[in-house]
């Protein structure tokens, strides 16, 4: 087996793959990127529409104009990229298994940055009843197959779940000249960002039905229709609610999940609530040198700030590979330093929080990231530890499909440590977002 | 802040309405702008975070205008594929059908680059249609 060295090995080559490379290049490594596409951007080169880079690049690009301007400083840099190659095992030391044409390849990396992005929810996460006909498909895959592979799903569309891509998909096919019949949702409110409700689905007099959802599937070999229904706040289907639509295609844009069967052969640890893995604040998982960003680690509203963490992860992956690099010339063995871990709980309407715990003692502001669980019309995030509060927000509204991003000061950070030695094992700090009465 | 003076004609289908809500998406603040109305006449504007966002109610309210992207046929080294394109900046929203039809129609033959003019002068708009991405004849789009 052909065996490569490297300081950096990062996983994947979207967006987050290739800002990760292009920080640990400049910080001094030696970065390989694999990626199993036969070329870099990862899903930003299938989406079309505009709307990426507005906080970035503080101008409005396309998906593939936004993949293009990484891609083109990654061959700058001079970062060895592999493409149509196949990642098949990693291990805790950091030794990745890949495969292409030329045979499989052991590249041995100082540290690895994961970087793999997420894949759609499938039927079967939701359990449809029904047939099991052509014609029902995730609404990733039909952007696929139209911006790409200029195949046509169907002429009469359904679109189940209001998640951004699914909006993003009723306006593209609408405008190729089929026929979008509705939108349907489960929850009281939609999932997308207002931006796309707006641009996708009003400019173009597309319904959005909540609190609906599909009950049946039927026909075969193709869809022939689906049954809808009303749900009440229990989401229970209300019976004379039920209604047969005639459509041949059904999309479905009900979520993302993590990819992480790869990271968990390495022995990483994940959260259940994201299925992304646990992190610290320097996006390093519970296996040493092995870091995470971008979509792998929980999915991101905005491909900008998907950029901004893979930044971090890519230096923080960098320092870790040449501070061991350097010790090992040197002779000597990192000292185990006197730091404590502090969980990090999502409290009160917070789903989750990304880092899922805060090292101290620490010179750097701790960045945590979270999403509401349901839409909170005035609100504040309250963030603590024990009875001291570390940070309380102004009042605001609150929205799921929205990350949020508060920032803890080192000194914040370290005053908890003074209670850890009291303690022996830090007290967790809980972030919430609590109503407020107006 | 009052805007009396200026008497922007609005668009007819708005001139009933009293007040109205526009999420505006300059940015991905989404700021939620109300834009009171008298005798379909802009009477003011409120709840924008920035000067950008008072520009684009005011828009909605008259002419919306947005960025129209798609995808055009390119043939490249022997193989086909789709170009990426888009309106170089943003075309009335009526204007999108008719831009549709044109941008169907239209084949490429060869590399470009991203940024080339695909089609100048879209349908009479000033704007250009515009590569979203390079396809050089060694490595195809797709």
């Amino acid at each position: 087996m052909k065996q490569l060295h490297y300081d950096v090995v990062v996983i994947g080559g979207g967006p987050a793959g290739m800002a990760a490379a292009l920080k640990a290049k400049e910080k001094g490594a030696t970065v390989a990127i694999i990626e199993r596409n036969e070329e870099l951007g990862g899903i930003l080169n299938q989406c079309i529409h505009s709307g990426f880079g507005l906080s970035y690049f503080k101008q409005e690009l396309t998906g593939p104009e936004y993949a293009e301007l990484f891609i083109n400083q990654v061959i700058a840099a001079g970062i060895d990229v592999y493409l149509e190659t196949m990642v098949i095992d990693l291990s805790r030391d950091r030794q990745v298994k890949a495969m292409n044409q030329a045979g499989m390849l052991l590249l041995c990396a100082g540290a690895i940055v994961l970087a793999m992005g997420c894949r759609e929810r499938t039927r079967g996460a939701i359990k449809i009843p029904g047939s099991r006909p052509a014609g029902v498909l995730t609404a990733g895959l039909a952007q696929r197959y139209v911006n790409i592979e200029n195949r046509k799903p169907g002429e009469r569309i359904v679109i189940l779940g209001s998640g951004d891509i699914g909006l993003i998909m009723a306006r593209r096919l609408t405008l190729e000249g089929m026929e979008v019949l509705g939108v349907y949702e489960l929850m009281p409110y939609a999932n997308g960002l207002y931006r796309n409700i707006k641009n996708c689905l009003d400019d173009f007099d597309i319904p959005l039905h909540l609190s609906t959802t599909v009950t049946n599937i039927i026909g075969h070999p193709h869809l022939e229709a689906i049954e809808v229904a009303k749900v009440d706040e229990n989401f229970k289907v209300i019976e004379d609610s039920r209604e047969v639509i005639a459509c041949d295609t059904l999309l479905l844009s009900i979520g993302l999940i993590p990819e992480n069967e790869l990271s968990q052969k390495s022995g990483v640890s994940l959260n259940p609530r994201t299925n992304g893995p646990l992190v610290n604040e320097a996006l390093e998982t519970d296996q040493p040198g092995i870091f995470a960003c971008g979509n792998v680690l929980h999915v991101h509203d905005l491909v900008d700030n998907v950029t901004l963490e893979a930044e971090a992860a890519g230096a923080a992956a960098a320092t870790y590979a040449l501070q061991q690099k350097a010790e090992a010339v040197v002779g000597e063995k990192r000292l185990a330093e006197n730091k404590y871990s502090i969980p990090l709980v999502a409290g009160e309407n917070v789903g989750y929080t990304v880092p899922a715990k805060l090292t101290s003692p620490t010179q750097k502001a701790g960045r945590i990231l979270f999403r509401v669980r349901k839409p909170l019309e005035n609100a504040a995030v309250i963030i603590q530890s024990g009875e001291k509060i570390l940070f309380q927000g102004k009042p605001r509204a609150f929205k799921p499909s929205v990350m949020e991003a508060v920032q803890l000061s080192p000194d914040q950070i370290n005053e908890l440590t003074a209670m850890c030695d009291q303690n022996s094992g830090g007290q967790p700090i809980i972030v919430a977002v609590q109503e407020v009465n107006q | 802040m009052s805007l009396k003076h200026k008497a922007i004609e609005i668009a007819d289908d708005l001139k009933r309405e009293d007040e109205i809500k526009v999420c505006c998406t300059t940015c991905p603040q989404e700021c939620v702008i109300t834009v009171q109305l008298k005798k379909g006449i802009i009477d003011s504007v409120a709840g924008e975070g920035c000067k950008r966002g008072k520009k684009f109610a005011q828009k909605e309210m008259t002419t919306p205008e947005r960025t129209l992207t798609s995808t055009v046929m390119v043939t490249c080294g022997g193989k086909a594929a789709l170009l990426p394109v888009k309106t170089a900046a943003t075309i009335p929203k009526k204007a999108m059908t008719l831009a549709m039809d044109v941008i169907r129609k239209t084949k490429l033959i060869g590399s470009c680059q991203m940024g080339d003019v695909v089609i100048a002068n879209i349908c009479g708009t000033g704007v250009d249609v515009v590569a979203c991405r390079s396809i050089k004849e060694e490595n195809h789009a797709c």
